[in-house]
Order: structure tokens, then C-alpha cells, then sequence
């Protein structure tokens, strides 16, 4: 049949359910929706910095990076450029700073560099090609970062590197036409000399970037770590965006999962919706073939209207996709960014398009495979128009099923206790087994209430249980996407409950101590990783009033390998505060004494791993001035996801060689309050200091708050599956009441009035989906028994573990209550159906 | 020239536990241009018959040949070709194509082959000739007996048939609906040379059809007499079931 | 016990004409009696039935049952009405399709308070009576049409209405059946003492009926179908030859 038959034939079809066919086109919809934002999320994060990487680097591909935040001797440069085999050795300065102008504060990377890095032709510094942009003791900012703290060109902002303060005017803003997207990363530009200047890093740079001639970048990498490896790491010029990968990882791996169990519900949702239209365009078929059109004729059309109707529909998502990742899923992980330069900007790559319109028409295509089973299987016609109403009875599930999900449930847990790693397969076994098992649990609960309605005077009952067995197909996808939704909430949700309670007890424990704290301000510095010169300070501090003595605190980063690790140095004396609950293997009395005596470090799971390291074993870390160490125990990561280091402050100034402090602990005299000794230290600082005064709580709060923040992604996605969830399903109920109404038009000729048929209507909707939900939540503990495993375990976070019972209880009755509510309201209206609709002709 | 010919097939089927044989042994003979009616009670195997001769359901014995083909050795994909092009159904379920209008639905046959236009245009000269052009635009439960009747058989005529097969076209008709439709279809048989077969309920029709038959549990009885336009005495039917 | 009294209803039709469906019928209806309807394909006997069970309102006139005017009623007590004093029987009728037959035809008692047990009990005979007895535990889908409508004729008459309204109700049955049904109908109306109007296009009903109507041109007038030579009684004899009557009335 022509094209333009087909396509006339469909639309003419669709005037005649338009409600059905759109509320089938909603459901795909919002499957495709989940998937795409949740994609463009995780891609988001890691394209910035990949961005930033590519402008900054432009065509070196090596690098020779300082190790501890004092950088390097600037004479290496020259010493690197005289290598042969070496066409460009670019300097660059480059450390964490706050930038503050009249409107706020900002957390950036001062970025420093000269000629020669403008001529690596990074796209980020193309500008400065040019003579007449030189910059002169002035900064460049990047659009955003400028519209955020409210500066202007010609402005003086204030930059607080350490414990600095210092004014600089703004003497460009780089918007989008010059840098394009680069114009969202949190940056300062400035002429290297100005840069080594106010970063106190005179004579000193933080890295060279090394461009090779072509064919040399073997030898020159190997005489680059001749050169300097001994205190340098010499690593390839996109080091950054494999850092951040690499910390990406378990947040990437657990919001894969999240994004599998939408692409899952969204499949369950498409496949809910689509089943609405299946009686009828099974109907359709049959008609078709009565009339002689031919199986290929059908067949093409029913592939045509899956296609037609599946395009739409992922359009529709990919837009609504769209929205939800620009409003909802905006924010960065704000934990990431206190490690990496993170920009704010969403990228959306072709091939997260690709993945949701793919998976939307694939799940439209299979759904539309259900009406052709019949053609497939060759079934006389008469059989297809009896059985739009006979819809198998196959709630008897053959017992295969039920050993299989059994099966599954037992893989499952083999896969927990053995290899935990994969435990992400394992949930997908789960889920697996979930479904396989919905349909005899739900043949259980109807011969349970069955029973009931046996000694029950409740006609109500009965019609309900009597809708429910007639369409098995459509009540057990009604009842697996509510397990699914429910199942992924809870289990997802749960163990990020478990996560929280495990930082939150970590960052008590960091905290422990009353008193006051002095580092550097900065949203970045959570981590106290940014160091200063504490001789001065310390000595303003000690002589205050109230002060009763003064502790050292070292921090910072350091990149082992793939990973930039914490590295956290606290006095001896504390300790032992820090280490309970934290220790995954090793004896925390004899851990404890070690630590304290110096010479030992402690650190976490995944990298002692890698490095092959036991308890007691020899370990040197890659820092400035490396020092023998053996490893007194195995610890968490602390929520560091690349992983913790622990060692004293002794030590680490011995082996980074340096005398700066990253946090100052100020214990106050007995009988006086914290809070009351804060003004008093703020004058003892001085004004434009760059450090920041404050409690022990209030620590304690803003470390609880950006944790909270970084995974607040996880709770936008839980929250988000369940109210598309609920919202579907009630799409779905509805269309299936409204379809209805005939047979309920009967029923009020026989004399059932308004309300019975309305309760019973709601009934139904509540049995299968309360079931539905049930075994999802039921599910989901043990799901997030699995997950907290997989945290605690594989990726070494800090957590603690309770069942979250009043979240499966909430997620349950949230989804049931909410979705039986909306779909109470068609319901209602179907309810009114005039009687004398029973006499109408199907 | 033998347009349909039913050589002694024999049809089963299955209801509950028991096997109920539909036709037995039923053996006959169409040319162009006739008009056949076959009388018999309910579950006498009527529509049974005409779903074989559509070649709709196979035989489980004997054989169906439409000029000069055996259906049976048809690729399914020629079957439907004839039943979409050379043989008219009216059925007795009388119900349009799902989702589709009155007039898209006498239309669909000519989809095929033809642009939409086209196909629309020859539905609605067919509803014109069969005296429902008013049923067009209407709803199908709007639609009287006597209207769906004669929508059914427009559909069935619009792809001009060479054969048209008729499920009791005339149960729910009163008696002046009645003797239209018989004339409309004599009409159809003697103008334009459709070979017509009707299964009919009652008498009063079926007088003014050129043969008579009658089939009774699936055997098929011709009268004694096969002179066409005789009166035909009724034989004797046989006890209830 | 039904009346209706010149009782008018017109509808609009696809073409926009007005089609006065009833226009200005009258008719008493006493227990005990079955009354047979012809007339026209086309919904004025329907709309008579509807008019009669009180699911539409006439444009003029009353429809009064014992008395009370149906029009009257709120949609509470019209429910109740149906579910007590009335009961329908018609071609185009649905079952639950999850439930049994026998569960099916309980529907209406339960509705009615009884319960489940009571119901099956009391619906077991009327069963045994149509002859499904043996498909009771069999789900609705895997009944035969005429079975099913079988069903729906049990269901309609297990609470005991005092006035059946029955449509088309042998659409579905073959003949020997569909004489059982009517045979059924006329008896139930003697034995209970019960009002039934039959719409229908069977001839045979006019045999058991107390008197025959058709409606024409919104009219009712008497009538008496020409007995075909089909047609088979209830003795179960045979009628030979084409010697058809001339109906009474004169056609369109």
C-alpha cells in the first residue's frame, strides 16, 4: 500500500481514540525524559572539565606538575625547553583562590601564564594573541564567573589566595563569542608574573606544559621524568580530566544505575501506555486481515504507526528531558568541585540524544510487537475477537517463572558476598527477579482476597477482583511499575541515608573537638586543603585573650597515580578522635599508637589496592620530598571518592618539605564560650586576612551541608522517578477506566449506583498497585541492603547501615495514595457513565 | 463457467470437550451470475460454509476451488488478494473496521491499490447505489439494522466483486427492508454478473433467489428439483438436534 | 403497574433532522402480562424501553411506576429502582470477565445486600432453568455468546424485578433457544405475577405474548406478525409451504 495510504489510514484511526494514543505518547515521554537528563547530568560534570582541559592545554600532551601546592623552581623551564625533541615549554601557576566582588564570592582557580601558553593555542587563551589584550598586573574573568560575584570591567575585586588578600582590577571579561562554553568555568586569568605574585609564589611556577615536536613524545616524556620526576609528577596534559574521572567513578556507577532503573521504568511506562492501545489495535489487525489486506500490508502499518507514534513521543521527551536536566538537575556535584575546576555549563553530546530516541522508538517497536503476535502465531480471527476480552488468563504463571526468579534472587546474593564490586550486577539481578516474581504474588494476593470476598457481602469487591483477573496483562504492568518505582527509590534512597549518616559520623568525628577553627574562607575549602604561612598568624592567635592553645592542622591534595587523593594531617594528639568507625582493616589501639608515634600513615581501601599494600607494609607516597612510611591500617575514604591519606602533621611537613599550615584549632580557655571569642580573634587577624573565624558546629554544619549537597542529585532522582511514576501510572489507570465505561454502564442499568461503581473502580486500582508497590518496597530493602554493601565496601565510603523502613513505607503509600487519588477523579467521572451506554456497540 | 466449487468438505471444530462436525460432505456448485440462498437453522454450519468458500478457514477434508483454483495450494498471500479483490463479505457480526468512519470503512478495500481520493470517491458512489448515502458521515451506533445492512454490502460491492458472500443479510430487517435488499442483490447478480450466495433464515427471500438449498447440521440438501424458478417444496426436516 | 402516559420524546439525528422517536404513546402494563413490540430498525423502541426503565426523561408526558413519576426520582433511588424493581435483558449487554457465570448472575443481589453465598444459592436455579448450570464455574470469557447471554438473562431476573425490559433479547440464541427463553419469559410473567416488555423482531414472541404493539411513526398501534413458515413453536412441529399471511398495517 502507498505511503500516503498508511499515514492517511493513521490519521484517520487516531481521531477516533486521540485520548488513548496521547496518553501512550505522555508515557514514552516521560521514559525518554528520565533517561536523556539524568545522561546529560553525569556527561555534564566531566565534559567541563575535558572543555577546560582541551582550552588550556591546546597542543601540548605533556605536562610536569608540582606536587605540593609551593610548586616547582621556575628555572626547570628553561632546563625543559633546551630538551630536545621539545618545540614548546609553557609555565603556568595555577592554585585554588576566592574571588569577591560587590554582589558575592566565589570559589575559582587563579590561572596564570605567559606568551608561551597563549601559544599552545588553547581555546581558552586564543585571546591574548593578540597585542592589544596584554594584561598588565589585571585579571580576565570568564562571563559567569564575572555576572556571579557582579563585577565589571574596570572593577577592583578582591582575590584571597591563603591567607591573602589582594586587589585586583578587572581588566576583561571574556564572554561566550570569544571562549564559547569555557566562559562558565570558575577562572581567574592573570600574567604569570602578576599571578606568581599575589599566589606568594614568586620564582616559582605550579606546572609546565610541554609540547613535543611530532615523533618525540616518548623520548621527551622519558626525559622529562629524568628531569624531574623525583619531585614532580610528569603525566600526559589531560591528567585533570582522568583525575576527575576517576573520582567520578562511583557517583558516575551508582547514577548509572539510576539512570538503568529510569531507562527501566521509563521502558514500563511506554510499555503501560502502549498497552492501553493494544485491544484496539489488535481489533484493527484482525479487521485488516478480514478484509484480505495481506500480512506485509499490516504489518507495515503497525510498524508505521509504532514509529510514527514512537518519534513523537521522543521528541516530546528529549524536550522534556531537556527542561528537567536545565532546572532540576543543574548543579554540579559541589563536592567534586573542591578538588576540580568545574564549570557550570550542560553538555549534551550527540550521543546522549541518540541513547533516549533510541530507546524511546525501541520501546514504542516492541510494545507495538504485542498486536502482531497474533499474526506471527498465525491465529484465526475469530480467536483474536474473542480474545480481546479473554486476555489469557496467566496469572497461573508456570512455575519456570517463580524457580527462575528465585534463581535470580540466589545470584543475586552470591554476587554480594563474593564479589562485591559487581554488585551493580547484582541489583540488575534483582530487579530481574523482582519482575519475574510480580506475577505469582500477585496470583497469591487475589486467591488471598478471593477467600475473602468469599464470606464478604461486598459485591464492590467482587467486580474489582473480577476487572483485575480479566486484564492480566495490563494489571501486572501496572503492579511492575510500581514495584520498579518503588523498588529503585527505596534501594537508591536508602543507601544514600546510609551514605549520609556514615559522612555525618565522619565529619563529627573530624569535628569532634569544641572550640574554634582559623583556615582559609573559600566554599572550595571545605577540605582545608588550601595551606598558609601560620608562623604569624599563630603567634597574633596565641596572644588573645581566652585562647588556651593553639593546634597545627596540614592538608591537601595529592594525586597517586589516577587518583587525587585527600590527604589529611591533623597533630598527633587528635588522632585517635578521627579514627573509630573508620577502619577496615587493621586494630585500632595498635593503629592508633602508631599514628601517633609518627612514621606511619593510614590509608583508604582503594588505594592501598591498587599499590598492593598490606597492614604493615612499606609505603612511599609521591609527595615533594618522599619519606619512608609503613601503613598502620586500611581506613574509609572519609567521602573523598578518590580516596584518603592520614598521617600526621609532623610528618607531613616532612615530606612535603613545607612549613605551611592548613588549619589553625583554637582551644578556648575553661569558662569562656566559643562563640564569645570570635570577634575577639577576627581583630587579632586583621581586616583583608582571607581567614575565616568559626566554630567547631558551625564547621561541623557546613561540612554536613556540602556533603548533602553533593549527593542531593541522588534525592532529585528518586524524588523524580517516583512522581513520574505515580503520574503515569495514574495515566494509565485512567485510560483503562475510560475505556471502560460500557461495561460499567451495564452494571448501573443492573442498579449499581454512582458510588459503588466508583469504589469499586478505586478498589481496583488500589489492590493492584498496593501490590505492586509492596513488593517493591519489600524488594527495595534488600536492594539497599546491597547498594550500602557496594558503598561500603567496594568504593570505601564511610557509612552506616539501617534499614530504611519508613522510607519503603513512605515511598509505598506515597505512589499507591497518590496515583489511586488522581486516577479517583476520571474515575469518578466514569462512574457517572448514563446507563443507557450499555446499549451502545463496541 | 464454474465459478465456486465446494467438492465434499467436511469442517470440524472443537467446542468444550466435544467435536462437533460443522460440515459434512458438502458439495456445490456456483456460476457467474448466480443467486443462490441456503436456508438452515442456527449452528446449522451457514456461516461455517461461506467462511470456507472465502477461504477464510481451510477444510479439514475435501477441497475449495474458485475459477479453476484450489485454495488450498494458494500462498496465503494470494488467498488474501482474493478476498480482498474477487469476493465480497457481508457477515453477520456486522461491524465496521475498528476505529475507522462509515465511509473510510466502505473506502478501505480500495486503499490499496489506490490513492485515498480515489478510494473515498468510489465508497461513497457504492453507498450512493445501495441507497445509504446519508449513513457517510454518521456513527456506526447510530446506524439502524436496515442501515448497516446496507453499508456492509457497499463495502462489500465497492471492490467489485466477482463473488459476494452473505451471512443472513436480512435478520433483523422488517419486511419492506427485506425486499429491498433481496432486490438489490438480484439485481447485482443478473446486472452485473456477481455470483451471489445468501444464507437466509427465512422462506420469503430466499423464493426470489434463482436456486434454493437448505443446510441442516452440516449437510447440505438440495431439492429434488434443480429446474430454476420452480416453486420448491420444502423436504422434511429432520427432528431438533 | 407501568404507565405511561402520552409520553413524548424526540431526538436530533446525524443529519440534523428531528426525529420524534415517541410521539404521544400511551400504554398500561399490568403483572402478569408480556408485551411484544415490533417496528422499524432504528432506536424508537429503544428509546420507548429506555422512557420505560426511567433512564431518560420524556419531553412531554409521565411515565409512572406504582404510581410515582420516574422523572422524579434522584439518581439514588433511580439506581435503587433498577436494582430492585427492574430487570434488563439485551443484546448488547457485558459481563465481568474475570468473574464466573455463576458470580456474574449473583451481581445484582450482592448489589442488593445479599451475601456472596446467599446469592450463588439463590441464582442456581434460574441457572438450571436456561440450562448453563453445568458452565456455572466457568469464567465469563469462556462462555459461548448465547451462553452469556444466557448469564445476563439469569442475572437480570435473580432479584425478582416486577418489570422486565428485555431487548432483542434471542439476538444471540439459535432458535430452539430463543423459544426456550421466550417460553421462560412467559412463564416467569404468570408465575410471579410480573410485567415484560419485549422489543423484538422475532415473530414467534407474539405467540406468547398478551398483546403485540408496533411502533410507528412514534405511535404504537396493534399488531400481529405473519407466522413464518421458519418458524418453529414450542411442540416442536413443522410448518411446510411459503402461504404467508399479508402483515396487517400498511407498509411505508
Amino acid at each position: 500500500m502507498r505511503l500516503r495510504n498508511l499515514l492517511f489510514l493513521y490519521t484517520r484511526r487516531m481521531r477516533t481514540h486521540p485520548l488513548q494514543e496521547l496518553l501512550a505518547l505522555v508515557g514514552i515521554a516521560v521514559g525518554v525524559a528520565l533517561v536523556f537528563a539524568v545522561q546529560v547530568a553525569n556527561t555534564s560534570v566531566a565534559g567541563s572539565v575535558e572543555e577546560l582541559v582541551r582550552g588550556v592545554t591546546g597542543s601540548a600532551t605533556l605536562q610536569v606538575t608540582a606536587r605540593g601546592s609551593d610548586g616547582v623552581d621556575a628555572a626547570i623551564v628553561p632546563a625543559i625547553a633546551r630538551l630536545p625533541g621539545v618545540r614548546t615549554a609553557a609555565p603556568a601557576i595555577e592554585v585554588r583562590a576566592n574571588v569577591r566582588g560587590p554582589r558575592g564570592v566565589r570559589g575559582v582557580t587563579l590561572l596564570g601564564g605567559d606568551r608561551r601558553l597563549v601559544a599552545l593555542r588553547g581555546a581558552l587563551l586564543a585571546q591574548f594573541a593578540s597585542p592589544n589584550l596584554q594584561l598588565h598586573d589585571a585579571i580576565a574573568l570568564p562571563r559567569r564567573t564575572a555576572d556571579e560575584i557582579g563585577a565589571r570591567v574596570g572593577d577592583q575585586v578582591a582575590l584571597e589566595i591563603g591567607a591573602r588578600t589582594h586587589a585586583a582590577p578587572v581588566a576583561t571579561v571574556l564572554t561566550p563569542d570569544q571562549i564559547g562554553t569555557l566562559a562558565n568555568n570558575p577562572l581567574v586569568l592573570a600574567p604569570l608574573g602578576y599571578a606568581q605574585r599575589i599566589a606568594g609564589l614568586r620564582g616559582r611556577i605550579s606546572r609546565v606544559l610541554v609540547e613535543p615536536l611530532p615523533g618525540a613524545q616518548a623520548r621527551v616524556r622519558a626525559e622529562l621524568v629524568a628531569l624531574a620526576g623525583a619531585y614532580a609528577n610528569v603525566g600526559p596534559s589531560d591528567m585533570e580530566a582522568r583525575l576527575l574521572r576517576q573520582a567520578t567513578a562511583p557517583n558516575n556507577e551508582s547514577t548509572a544505575l539510576f539512570a538503568a532503573i529510569s531507562a527501566l521504568v521509563g521502558l514500563l511506562f511506554a510499555f503501560n501506555a502502549m498497552l492501553l492501545t493494544v485491544p484496539e489495535r489488535r481489533r484493527f489487525i484482525a479487521d485488516l486481515r478480514t478484509e484480505g489486506l495481506g500480512d506485509s500490508t499490516v504489518v507495515r502499518l503497525v510498524l508505521f504507526d509504532a514509529l510514527l507514534l514512537g518519534l513523537a513521543a521522543s521528541l516530546t521527551g528529549l524536550l522534556l528531558g531537556d527542561q528537567l536536566s536545565r532546572h532540576v538537575f543543574h548543579a554540579a556535584p559541589g563536592y567534586l568541585s573542591f578538588a576540580f575546576t568545574i564549570g557550570g555549563q550542560r553538555i549534551v553530546d550527540r550521543q546522549t540524544i541518540a541513547i533516549a530516541l533510541a530507546g524511546g522508538i525501541g520501546a514504542t517497536l516492541v510494545a507495538a510487537l504485542r498486536p502482531l503476535s497474533d499474526l506471527a502465531a498465525r491465529r484465526p480471527l475469530d480467536a483474536v475477537y474473542r480474545t480481546d476480552e479473554r486476555d489469557e488468563d496467566r496469572f497461573a504463571a508456570p512455575r519456570r517463572l517463580v524457580a527462575a526468579g528465585v534463581a535470580l534472587v540466589v545470584g543475586a546474593s552470591a554476587v554480594l558476598l563474593l564479589a562485591p564490586a559487581a554488585t551493580v550486577v547484582g541489583i540488575a539481578l534483582l530487579v530481574g527477579a523482582m519482575l519475574l516474581l510480580t506475577p505469582r504474588i500477585v496470583a497469591g494476593v487475589l486467591s488471598l482476597l478471593d477467600l475473602l470476598a468469599r464470606r464478604a457481602h461486598s459485591a464492590v469487591l467482587l467486580v474489582s477482583l473480577g476487572e483485575l483477573r480479566a486484564s492480566t496483562t495490563r494489571s501486572l504492568a501496572l503492579a511492575a511499575t510500581g514495584a520498579l518505582a518503588v523498588f529503585g527509590s527505596v534501594a537508591v534512597e536508602g543507601a544514600h541515608l546510609d551514605l549520609q549518616r556514615g559522612l555525618d559520623r565522619a565529619a563529627h568525628q573530624f569535628n569532634a573537638q569544641s572550640g574554634l577553627w582559623v583556615l582559609p574562607a573559600g566554599t572550595e575549602n571545605e577540605l582545608a586543603t588550601v595551606s598558609f604561612d601560620g608562623g604569624q598568624v599563630s603567634r597574633a592567635l596565641a596572644a588573645t585573650a581566652g585562647v588556651a592553645s593553639l593546634r597545627s592542622y596540614r592538608g591537601g591534595f595529592l594525586d597517586i597515580g589516577d587518583r587525587r587523593a585527600w590527604v589529611v594531617a591533623p597533630p598527633a594528639p587528635t588522632i585517635a578522635s578521627i579514627l573509630p568507625h573508620q577502619l577496615t582493616a587493621g586494630d585500632l589501639a595498635t593503629a592508633t599508637r602508631r599514628l601517633r608515634a609518627g612514621g606511619w600513615v593510614a590509608l583508604s581501601a582503594a588505594i592501598a589496592e591498587e599499590q598492593h599494600l598490606h597492614v604493615g607494609d612499606r609505603v612511599t607516597l609521591p609527595t615533594a620530598r618522599p619519606i619512608p612510611l609503613r601503613l598502620a591500617a586500611i581506613v574509609t575514604n572519609f567521602g573523598w571518592t578518590a580516596g584518603a591519606v592520614i598521617l600526621t602533621a609532623e610528618d607531613y611537613g616532612r615530606a612535603w618539605g613545607a612549613q605551611d599550615v592548613s588549619a589553625l584549632h583554637v582551644a578556648v580557655a575553661p569558662r569562656v564560650t566559643p562563640a564569645a571569642l570570635v570577634p575577639a580573634l577576627r581583630r587579632a587577624l586583621g581586616p583583608g586576612s582571607g581567614l575565616r573565624v568559626e566554630t567547631a558546629e558551625q564547621r561541623e554544619q557546613r561540612f554536613r551541608a556540602s556533603t548533602r549537597q553533593g549527593l542531593s542529585r541522588l534525592t532529585q532522582i528518586a524524588t523524580l522517578v517516583l512522581v513520574a511514576a505515580a503520574l503515569a501510572l495514574a495515566a494509565a489507570m485512567s485510560g483503562v477506566i475510560w475505556s471502560r465505561r460500557p461495561r460499567l454502564a451495564t452494571l448501573k442499568l443492573n442498579g449499581f449506583t454512582d458510588a459503588d461503581v466508583w469504589r469499586a473502580i478505586v478498589l481496583e486500582s488500589g489492590i493492584v498497585l498496593g501490590i505492586g508497590c509492596t513488593i517493591g518496597a519489600v524488594f527495595g530493602l534488600y536492594g539497599q541492603f546491597m547498594l550500602t554493601q557496594w558503598l561500603t565496601r567496594s568504593t570505601g565510603f564511610p557509612t552506616s547501615y539501617a534499614p530504611s523502613g519508613s522510607l519503603a513505607l513512605a515511598a509505598l503509600a506515597g505512589v499507591t495514595l497518590v496515583a489511586v487519588t488522581i486516577a479517583a477523579l476520571p474515575g469518578y467521572l466514569a462512574a457517572r457513565v448514563p446507563p443507557t451506554m450499555s446499549f451502545q456497540d463496541d | 463457467m464454474t465459478l465456486l466449487s465446494l467438492d465434499r468438505v467436511v469442517k470440524r471444530y472443537w467446542r468444550g470437550y466435544r467435536e462437533i462436525v460443522a460440515l459434512d460432505e458438502v458439495s456445490l456448485e456456483l456460476e457467474r451470475g448466480d443467486f443462490v440462498a441456503v436456508w438452515g437453522s442456527s449452528r446449522s454450519g451457514k456461516t461455517t460454509l461461506l467462511r470456507v468458500a472465502a477461504g477464510i478457514e481451510a477444510p479439514d477434508g475435501g477441497s475449495v476451488t474458485f475459477d479453476g483454483q484450489e485454495l488450498a495450494t494458494l500462498p496465503r498471500k494470494h488467498r488474501a488478494r482474493l478476498l480482498l479483490e474477487q469476493i465480497g463479505c457481508v457477515w453477520q457480526a456486522g461491524r465496521i473496521t475498528h476505529g475507522l468512519s462509515v465511509l473510510d470503512h466502505v473506502a478501505l478495500p480500495r486503499l490499496k491499490h489506490h490513492s485515498h481520493t480515489q478510494a473515498r470517491r468510489d465508497a461513497t458512489e457504492m453507498l450512493e447505489r445501495v441507497g445509504a448515502r446519508q449513513c457517510a458521515q454518521a456513527h456506526w451506533y447510530e446506524l439502524s439494522d436496515g442501515d448497516r445492512t446496507r453499508v456492509a454490502v457497499a463495502h462489500a460491492l465497492v471492490r467489485r466483486p466477482r463473488l459476494l458472500l452473505a451471512d443472513e443479510p436480512t435478520a433483523n430487517l422488517n419486511m419492506i427492508e427485506r425486499e429491498q435488499l433481496v432486490s438489490l442483490l438480484r439485481s447485482v447478480a443478473e446486472d452485473a454478473g456477481v455470483t451471489v450466495l445468501m444464507m437466509a433464515p427465512d422462506a420469503p427471500e430466499l423464493l426470489r433467489s434463482h436456486r434454493l438449498m437448505s443446510l441442516d447440521h452440516g449437510r447440505l440438501i438440495k431439492p429434488r428439483s434443480e429446474r430454476r424458478g420452480e416453486l420448491i417444496d420444502f423436504p422434511a426436516r429432520g427432528r431438533g438436534a | 403497574m407501568l404507565e405511561l402516559r402520552d409520553v413524548r420524546k424526540h431526538f436530533t439525528a446525524p443529519d440534523g433532522d428531528s426525529v420524534r422517536a415517541v410521539d404521544g404513546v400511551s400504554l398500561a402494563l399490568v403483572p402478569g402480562e408480556l408485551v411484544a413490540l415490533y417496528g422499524p430498525s432504528g432506536s424508537g423502541k429503544s428509546t420507548l424501553l429506555f422512557l420505560a426503565a426511567g433512564l431518560t426523561r420524556p419531553d412531554a408526558g409521565a411515565v409512572l411506576f406504582d404510581g410515582r413519576d420516574l422523572a422524579r426520582l434522584s439518581r439514588r433511588d433511580a439506581a435503587r429502582h433498577r436494582l430492585t424493581e427492574l430487570g434488563f435483558i439485551f443484546q448488547t449487554f457485558r459481563l465481568v470477565p474475570g468473574l464466573s457465570a455463576i458470580d456474574n448472575a449473583a451481581l445484582k443481589l450482592m448489589a442488593a445486600g445479599a451475601s456472596r453465598r446467599e446469592a450463588r444459592r439463590a441464582v442456581l436455579p434460574l441457572l438450571e432453568r436456561l440450562g448453563i448450570a453445568d458452565r456455572a464455574e466457568h469464567r465469563a470469557t469462556q462462555l459461548s455468546v448465547g451462553e452469556r447471554q444466557r448469564v445476563a438473562i439469569a442475572g437480570a431476573l435473580s432479584n425478582g424485578p416486577r418489570l422486565v425490559l428485555a431487548d432483542e433479547p434471542t439476538g444471540s440464541l439459535d432458535s430452539r433457544r430463543a423459544h426456550e427463553v421466550l417460553a421462560l419469559l412467559a412463564a416467569i410473567a404468570v408465575e410471579r405475577d410480573i410485567g415484560v416488555a419485549l422489543v423484538t423482531h422475532d415473530p414467534a414472541a407474539a405467540a406468547v405474548a398478551t398483546r403485540a404493539f408496533r411502533l410507528h411513526d412514534g405511535r404504537l398501534e396493534p399488531f400481529a406478525p405473519a407466522p413464518t413458515p421458519a418458524a418453529e413453536d414450542a411442540t416442536g412441529g413443522e410448518r411446510a409451504g411459503a402461504g404467508a399471511r399479508a402483515p396487517l398495517g400498511s407498509p411505508e
